[in-house]
């Protein structure tokens, strides 16, 4: 097939003005068209030939097509490997669609009102058609997608696949996460429930906690920072229609419509800084069948380079190691999307989303647990309200938002822990910081605080001094030890991201499972005083 | 590249999908519980009852409420279902036919979750698995408790809801507004209890409480020992048998707030505010602490000699407007609150009518008047109290567990004459000897000792009687 050649129309033959000459009535050609409408509505709607033969084919349906060409037309292999990716991206990506379709599911019969609210999840529990099924797959896709998201940064991570020039990009996905969490957080009040009412009364508690400072500095009477943030959150004092309405609209409008737009900017980014990650021989890292040998060698250079800065990293080089996008790329990610799919699915067959009592403002839920992501900052925030729920998570994403800016190493990117000796510091790291979490949780726990000793202890010191910040700040003092002894600031991050996680990992895991009522320590709910 | 690995994968997991979407329609479709019973119906009634398969429901947006119930109860209006197996029985009773359910639903009656369409959740009785609902449906006695939603508790005592009926009662005669509010008239040392037949099950500590910890057990556990189910209770033993404890539960369920629409309404509990009748007034609002009033009493929990307020001989020596005083300011440093209007609610006609009832069992004959005028020597007094008067009254006379409290306002208000004859003649029926002829004091010393008790007076209360 010559490059030049206009792709077959078959329906030219009913072109009135046919090379054939033959004279056909009106009434023929239309009853002809009539004919042939699959055919011709067919070749309207796919720019690309059909069928798709050749390899050329294959990159024209990827190139030509509104929804694949954000991909480019050939995936490296080493992109494939599922080892790699875990196909984490693609399947956080996967549940927002599916949360996105069933919340269009919900919004048929939810109303964002006091006591319809719960009125009508009630009814789509009970009455709608497989209504509880879609409100179940709706709460586990976005616990899925939480993890999935926290899960993909990590690996991100440990690639070290931040690295120049995919800096801005792992700014976007910080921005996605904070949004992530933001669509969960609002969520959780919609059903009106006491569940709802009392983890959004924490949130909205930790929003004002700014007073702990501005009380302590004798302030608050003139710039009450934390009552003000509280106010924009709630609309009003406390959790009331005002709040309801605020929620809903930042979780079916504002929220998902910004998670789209930046999504879309990653996606773009990911294209436009040549694709996934991938070491630099790549393309003869041992998959069997790869020569290195070019497929081709391109005989035309591109006319845009004079418009496109920087290196973009499919010119200069041949397509040598990649595999037609079309089927490997889209049967890879469509495995990943269905394999999500089935797990939440799964999920969400065994386990019903809850739905407790109306929401009662008299009746405080004991213990009241935000869900499992935010547990280990509801940990932090038994602490200290601002140091655990403002400055902390502050000082993380910020951190973590800095990490590609402030390690510029260069290097291997795009395998677990590239160096052997990265893996003797993650390891390390775990330890340390696994032990120092669960040494000062437990402290905690055994001995009390700064205010079991000193009663009269003012607020101002626990803020600053409290189990939260000490962890922080032996996480800290340790990353920079890391830093200063190997000299590396990709090890020095290497230390403070395992720490994070670790310390993550440890205090959501105290707040599921070891707190109960007046968030004391249990060891399992059995003991739980009865209420 | 790995297709075989990505084609496996995809298969795999597009059947896993598959196969839990149409498990849950299936089970969406076919087999949820009330399917089940409306196919077991259909069999019942062997297809001679027209019954048209679905979700049924009574829409009551008067009442606030829609009722699901009857679609698993499809016998419900059934002559025929009398004897069958629930969840088809026919509603016994002829209740039905003034209560239609096109109107009244079923949880206006029966609480439990109208809205759910599973038993478990319908019912929300809390019975192995924890359902999230407030109003469990009551079981079968304590929907009497509903009557009092549009009738008053004596009509419906008469009409079906005999238990409803003795609780009320019992509610008046042990005097529980002493120490509870309802509708604004009462005590205040206990909870008000308008709104207790509708708080929810956190309401209610269930610590002591042996299993199942359903509000009806904890409501007729907590009357007949309330400090076992609550401990360090202020509220006393009535000794209720089961019965009555159980009646009087029901009238506390039925202390609830249901917004139904005043047509639907029948007759009213009221009290007659205008015209009221004394002794009912004592009964519910005086006997939960005085009860009949003729001796005085040690309460060990208010750790206090409750005073025999219908004593003839004290009505006799303090008259009428004591009495009034008495109970309009209360008696303050003692568990005696004040009862008037803006405190307890109770009416000026009801304080008259209560002084009148209760001043109506004074003894005839007046006590002997006072008549000693010589000087007083409160040192003398002070000997004599510490002698005898303190092991009851207490140290500077604040009362206790023996005697009453000597620094009340309204008794420094009262003259030297009414505490001197106190202490001659004693007051009968009660723990107080007549000091003149038990120990023989002279009127000089009652007059020192009334000196004394004078000057404790105006030391704590700054009020000098005459």
């Amino acid at each position: 097939m010559n490059a030049q050649e206009p792709p077959v129309r078959p329906d030219a033959v009913n072109d009135p003005g046919d090379a054939a000459g033959l004279r056909v009535s009106g009434l023929q050609a239309f009853l002809g068209n009539l004919k042939n409408l699959g055919v011709i509505a067919k070749n309207a709607f796919v720019r690309h030939g059909w069928p798709i033969r050749s390899e050329r084919d294959r990159s024209r349906a990827v190139f030509q097509n509104f929804f694949l060409h954000i991909h480019s037309t050939r995936t490296h292999r080493w992109s494939l490997r599922p080892s790699f990716t875990l196909g984490l991206g693609v399947m956080a990506f996967g549940s927002f669609l599916v949360l996105s379709v069933t919340g269009i599911f919900l919004m048929i019969y939810y109303q964002a009102g006091i006591p319809e609210a719960y009125q009508t999840v009630k009814d789509l529990s009970f009455v709608s058609s497989s209504g509880k099924y879609v409100r179940n797959i709706h709460r586990w896709a976005a616990h899925f997608m939480v993890f999935a998201v926290f899960a993909h940064m990590t690996r991100v991570f440990y690639t070290s696949s931040y690295r120049a020039p995919r800096e801005f990009n792992w700014l976007i996905g910080v921005g996605l996460l904070v949004l992530t969490l933001g669509l969960s957080f609002t969520g959780y009040l919609l059903p009106w429930d006491q569940l709802a009412f009392w983890a959004i009364t924490i949130g909205s508690n930790i929003a004002a906690s700014p007073r702990e400072i501005t009380d302590a500095l004798g302030m608050t009477g003139v710039f009450d920072i934390g009552g003000l943030q509280r106010e924009l959150l709630l609309g009003g004092s406390e959790v009331g229609q005002g709040a309801l309405t605020r929620f809903y609209l930042l979780h079916v409008i504002l929220l998902p419509a910004a998670a789209f737009a930046l999504l879309g900017v990653h996606f773009w980014r990911i294209r436009k800084d040549g694709g996934l990650s991938r070491p630099p021989d790549a393309a003869f890292a041992g998959d069997p069948g790869v020569t290195g040998k070019p497929a081709f060698v391109p005989s035309k250079t591109y006319g845009l380079m004079a418009l496109v800065r920087g290196k973009t990293p499919a010119v200069d080089r041949g397509p040598e190691g990649t595999v037609a996008s079309l089927p490997h790329a889209f049967r890879a990610e469509l495995a990943a999307f269905m394999l999500m799919l089935a797990i939440v699915c799964g999920l969400s067959f065994f386990w019903d989303a809850p739905l407790k009592e109306l929401a009662n403002p008299r009746v405080p839920e004991n213990p009241a647990k935000a869900p499992w992501y935010f547990l280990g900052l509801q940990e932090l925030v038994s602490y200290s309200a601002f140091a655990g729920g403002m400055l902390i998570p502050g000082i993380v994403v910020v951190g973590l938002a800095l990490i590609p800016f402030l390690d510029r190493e260069q290097g291997v990117s795009g395998t677990w822990l590239a160096r052997g000796s990265e893996k003797k510091i993650f390891w390390g790291s775990l330890v340390f910081g696994l032990a120092s979490v669960i040494g000062v949780v437990a402290f905690t726990v055994k001995f009390g605080w700064l205010r079991s000793w000193y009663p009269g202890i003012p607020q101002l010191v626990i803020t600053v001094v409290n189990p939260g910040t000490l962890i922080m700040l032996l996480y800290t003092g340790f990353s920079l030890l890391i830093l200063q002894r190997t000299g590396s600031t990709r090890k020095g991050a290497v230390a403070l991201f395992t720490c994070f996680l670790s310390g993550f990992l440890v205090l959501t895991v105290v707040g599921v499972y070891f707190r109960g009522p007046n968030w004391n320590f249990y060891l399992s709910p059995a003991q739980w005083p009865i209420h | 590249m790995r297709t075989r690995f990505y084609s496996i994968l995809l298969l795999a997991a597009s059947l896993v999908t598959l196969a839990f979407v149409a498990s849950s329609i299936l089970e969406d479709s076919y087999f949820r519980e009330w399917r089940r019973h409306q196919r077991n119906y259909a069999k019942l009634t062997e297809g001679k009852t027209p019954f048209e398969p679905g979700l049924k429901q009574y829409y009551l947006p008067h009442l606030n409420r829609i009722d699901r119930c009857t679609t698993c109860h499809t016998g419900l209006l059934n002559p025929e279902m009398g004897s069958a197996a629930q969840p088809h029985t026919a509603h016994p009773g002829n209740y039905l036919s003034f209560h239609q359910p096109q109107e009244f639903g079923c949880t206006v009656c029966h609480a439990g979750q109208g809205l759910a369409t599973n038993s478990a959740e319908a019912h929300a009785t809390n019975s192995g698995k924890h359902v999230f609902w407030d109003e469990p449906v009551y079981s079968k006695e304590f929907t009497q408790a509903s009557c009092r939603a549009c009738h008053s508790s004596a009509w419906a005592g008469e009409h079906g809801a005999p238990l409803l009926g003795k609780g009320a009662k019992l509610f008046v005669d042990l005097g529980c507004n002493s120490c509870h509010k309802t509708g604004g008239v009462g005590g205040s040392r206990g909870p008000a209890l308008d709104g207790q037949g509708s708080q929810p099950r956190a309401h209610f500590p269930m610590a002591h409480l042996d299993p199942p910890h359903t509000v009806e057990r904890w409501q007729v556990e907590h009357l007949q020992d309330p400090q076992k189910i609550v401990p360090g209770s202020a509220m006393r033993q009535y000794g209720l048998s089961g019965d009555d404890a159980k009646a009087l539960a029901i009238y506390l369920f039925s202390l609830r707030d249901l917004p139904v629409p005043e047509q639907m309404t029948h007759s009213r509990d009221t009290l007659d505010r205008d015209k009221p009748d004394g002794k009912h007034v004592y009964q519910r609002n005086c006997s939960g602490c005085h009860g009949e009033g003729l001796k005085d009493r040690e309460d060990k929990i208010m750790g206090w000699r409750i005073p025999a307020v219908r004593n003839p001989e004290m009505l006799a020596a303090a008259g009428q407007d004591f009495l009034r005083k008495s109970i309009e300011q209360g008696r303050e440093g003692t568990p005696m609150e004040s009862w008037s209007s803006e405190s307890s609610g109770l009416s000026k006609a009801e304080i008259q009518a209560l002084v009148a009832y209760l001043y109506s069992n004074a003894a005839k004959e007046k006590p002997k008047p006072w008549t000693f005028s010589g000087t007083t020597d409160p040192e003398e007094g002070k000997a004599l109290f510490e002698d005898s008067c303190k092991q009851c009254h207490g140290a500077e006379g604040r009362g206790g567990p023996k005697g009453p409290s000597l620094l009340v306002r309204t008794l420094a208000e009262m003259p030297d004459s009414f505490l001197a004859i106190t202490v001659r003649d004693g007051r009968p029926g009660t723990s107080m000897n007549s000091f003149k002829e038990e120990a023989e004091f002279t009127d000089q010393e009652i007059a020192d000792v009334v000196a004394f008790v004078r000057e404790l007076q105006e030391k704590v209360l700054s009020v000098r009687g005459n």
